[in-house]
């Protein structure tokens, strides 16, 4: 019975990140069926079932369904796994760095039993909120009039929850494991971000397609459930992984000592330097090891490493856009991937420089009312230090911290471009870099007047990730219909995406409106943050 | 029965040795005072007691039971206050009571009403509002309210005033008056002499003295005057002498027992020119215990 109790507790703090989700994955379905009801879909009128199934379109049902793939599976896919890697790494060993799990474990319940009800709280926050998915996700449909013919939409929700589960019980089972939140996270997170990268990509390299089979987001999408529905081997290969990594944690748990003291930063060494004796130099040190494994991720990985690729898999590329129209491929927020900037444009800058960015600056300002909250920001303001000062130094950092993953992002396209000889020009690398950074200040700035005004950093993680994704995917659809394309003006996606710099070269217009806004959000962070009571 | 027993408890921590064979014997019915300097091992020692981690070597037994193998029903019949008290910060203090009692089962809600009373304490706020003190009352009300065989406080006094330091301390005798132990960790003397029957001093991972309060109160200071510089050695091995200083021709010294046997130890070696010995001051005996052995 303690196990319930425990697990109803940990329930009551993890279902408002989950409702967030579903009212935001339901949002964007319904705005994306709205648009594909205003686009001309007749093109797939004309193509054989076959195809139609191919490209995601189920029998029967109209191609609005095709905003389902957007939506629910890519957008909704994420998030739910996001959410899963969040939770899996916090249930345990966020618990037991906060101290609360031992003083929980001081009455009488077992580690067995603790350590069951997390796993359970895991299991059953994803099953609600692939269910809560399945049904918003029909209910859209019946709002909208889109007729769904054959369209497997529980299955997809099935699958979508089925994958998640893997990354977040392989963050359950490291920090249960272990002890250690942040090593439990970045696995999970790394493994996800990597499986998803490699199941686009691997399938297009002849050589390497075979490998794309080892990866869980190949599982979840090669499925193809919105049209064929669960595929029993992908579904036992997410469940078998979950079990087997939820086994580890709860066999783990019971046999270790637990900690009380937080595990060592992966880069202590290079932590300590001469700046953390000066305030800018603690708030710069908070999320080091963060950043340089982002840096070194978008500079070596996504930049450098993404020339060869391409040099590899440009015949197969070129192969696949011949067969495909290009409206299609517009309509699926892509680009024309057989030029060096498409590819560029589509592997590193359109979605996963913005999330590195968005990333670095969230964690930024969340820091400042982590502190807040820790009481550690009290102690600085009684040393003489001013409000305004320690502010000042989070912005700095925020925009430091987004100024060297941007840099280190187009370094390492400008060399992948070099070393495969795909004649990308140097400015308007640096160009879409300008963007990027843009795009980085307007998130960040936002993000740090929510931290500066509420104290929250939950509040301050959850705007810069809501406009980064809500951003993202709504500029994405909104463009794709001429009734809609005037409101993506009011996503930041529009002014960092729409000029195409890597191609065309920086719209200083749009960058200035980008950093206007961000320098206008950081500017009313100062009163917000020096007029109300500290949250400690 | 002992409440709380441990045998040569060893707790390595990679090359580090934090605990170097610690045996401690809390008798039923007693306070017993668990004193030392920060980083000693108290707080090691208790988490091995409550299972939060585990002994390198030794063992540790509460109320009876393996603290380890019966580690679920040893929680179910102790009450433990952690010096980091971690509460859910959205949680009101009523929310938090409640929930702690139902990991318990049985808890008498007029008696957490009575203990809320009896420490001022305000249950309605989220607990991430209050002050540490107030914060603190909530754990002294989890860790007394379904009335525990054994009470296990890390730093119980931590942000509390004095009126409510004196309700704790009165509601510490209740609780050995009916015949319940109270083990008090703590790093100042203040916190636990005015409740402990014994208290048991660690310094460096290892127990350095297991003394009667009344004991240590008898200790006496004294001071000599010699006809010449004495070795140090000559005092420290008399029975009862401890904390010896040596400035030119003068000594002084914490002493317990017979001043008789002081001077028969010393009388071959040294005349004695002058002499005078007063009441110690309990602090500066515990001074003592805590300074590295030179």
């Amino acid at each position: 019975m303690n196990a319930v109790w425990v697990a109803g507790r940990d329930l009551s703090t993890r279902w408002k990140a989950a409702t967030i989700i579903v009212a935001v994955v339901f949002a964007m379905v319904l705005l994306g069926l709205a648009i594909y009801k205003t686009l001309d879909l007749t093109i797939y009128d004309s193509l054989p079932d076959a195809l139609r199934e191919l490209l995601g379109v189920p029998m029967g049902a109209s191609a609005q369904v095709l905003a389902y793939n957007e939506m629910l599976a890519v957008m909704g896919g994420l998030s739910v796994a996001g959410l899963a890697v969040a939770i899996g790494a916090d249930v345990v060993a966020g618990e037991e760095r906060s101290r609360r799990l031992s003083f929980v474990l001081s009455h009488p319940v077992s580690r067995l039993q603790a350590v069951l009800a997390k796993a359970a709280v895991l299991l059953l926050v994803l099953a609600l909120t692939t269910l809560a998915l399945w049904g918003t996700s029909e209910l859209a449909a019946v709002i909208l009039g889109v007729d769904i013919g054959e369209a497997q939409l529980g299955a997809l929700c099935l699958a979508l929850g089925a994958n998640a589960l893997f990354y977040g019980s392989l963050a359950f089972g490291i920090g249960a494991a272990t002890g250690n939140k942040a090593l439990a996270g970045a696995v999970a997170a790394g493994v996800l971000v990597l499986s998803w990268l490699s199941a686009g990509l691997l399938p297009l390299w002849p050589e390497y397609a075979d490998y794309a089979e080892t990866m869980p987001w190949f599982w979840y999408t090669d499925q193809q459930a919105l049209v064929s529905g669960i595929d029993a081997g992908y579904l036992s290969l997410h469940l078998g992984f979950s079990a087997l990594f939820l086994a580890v944690g709860v066999v783990a748990f019971p046999l270790r000592d637990l900690k009380s003291i937080p595990p060592r930063a992966l880069l202590r060494r290079f932590t300590r330097t001469r700046t953390a004796s000066t305030l800018f130099g603690v708030t710069f040190g908070r999320s080091l090891t963060l950043l340089v494994v982002i840096t070194a991720l978008m500079g070596l990985l996504m930049g450098l490493s993404m020339g060869p690729v391409y040099e590899a898999m440009a015949p197969a590329l070129a192969s696949m856009m011949e067969t495909l129209p290009p409206e299609m491929m517009v309509m699926f927020g892509a680009g024309d991937m057989s030029t060096p900037e498409g590819f560029y444009w589509g592997q590193t800058m359109g979605m996963m420089a913005p999330a590195a960015v968005i990333t670095m600056v969230a964690v930024a300002a969340a820091g400042l009312a982590a502190e807040e909250r820790s009481g550690r920001l009290g102690l600085l303001l009684s040393a003489s230090v001013p409000r305004a000062k320690a502010l000042a130094a989070t912005a700095a950092t925020m925009v430091l911290y987004s100024a060297i993953v941007t840099l280190a992002t187009a370094l390492g396209i400008w060399g992948g471009s070099a070393m495969a000889d795909m004649g990308l020009e140097p400015a308007n690398i640096f160009g879409a870099a300008a963007h990027l950074f843009g795009l980085s200040l307007l998130v960040g700035g936002v993000a740090l007047l929510v931290a500066a005004a509420t104290g929250s950093s939950a509040a301050a993680t959850w705007t810069a990730v809501g406009i980064g994704v809500v951003g993202h995917f709504a500029n994405a659809m909104l463009v794709l219909s001429e009734d809609t394309e005037g409101a993506a003006r009011f996503s930041p996606f529009h002014y960092y995406a729409s000029a195409e710099p890597l191609e065309f070269g920086v719209d200083w217009g749009h960058v200035a409106i980008l950093a206007a806004v961000g320098a206008v959000a950081i500017a009313l962070a100062f009163p917000a943050f020096q007029r109300r009571d500290l949250r400690v | 029965m002992t409440a709380i027993q441990t045998t040569g408890l060893v707790k390595r921590f990679g090359k580090f040795e934090a605990l170097r064979g610690i045996d401690i014997e809390v008798r039923t019915g007693e306070v017993f005072g668990f004193l030392g300097p920060n980083g000693a091992g108290k707080s090691t020692t208790i988490r091995i007691l409550l299972d939060e981690i585990r002994a390198s070597e030794g063992s540790a037994s509460v109320l009876g039971l393996d603290s380890r193998g019966d580690a679920v029903e040893v929680h179910r019949r102790i009450g433990y206050l952690p010096s980091d008290l971690a509460l859910y910060p959205k949680m009101s203090g009523h929310d938090t009571l409640r929930f702690f009692a139902r990991l318990r089962g049985e808890v008498d809600q007029g008696f957490v009403a009575q203990l809320a009373e009896r420490f001022a304490a305000d249950l309605d706020k989220p607990t991430g509002e209050l002050s540490t003190g107030n914060r603190q009352k909530v754990g002294l009300i989890a860790a007394f309210m379904h009335k525990p065989e054994l009470l296990i406080m890390d730093e119980p006094n931590a942000g509390l005033d004095p009126l409510v330091q004196h309700e704790f301390q009165q509601l510490i005798r209740e609780t050995v008056d009916e015949g319940r132990t109270v083990f008090l960790s703590s790093h100042t003397l203040s916190e636990v002499q005015r409740v402990a029957d014994r208290v048991g001093i660690i310094r460096g991972g290892e127990m350095v003295a297991v003394e009667n309060i009344d004991d240590l109160r008898a200790v006496r200071r004294v001071d000599l005057q010699l006809d010449r510089e004495p070795n140090p050695e000559d005092f420290t091995g008399v029975d009862g002498a401890r904390d010896v200083r040596v400035v030119d021709n003068r000594v002084h010294l914490a002493f317990d027992g017979d001043m008789g046997i002081l001077l028969d130890a010393i009388a071959p070696h040294y005349q004695v020119v002058d002499l005078s010995a007063s009441d110690a001051d309990l602090e500066e005996v515990f001074l003592a215990f805590y300074q590295d052995q030179r």
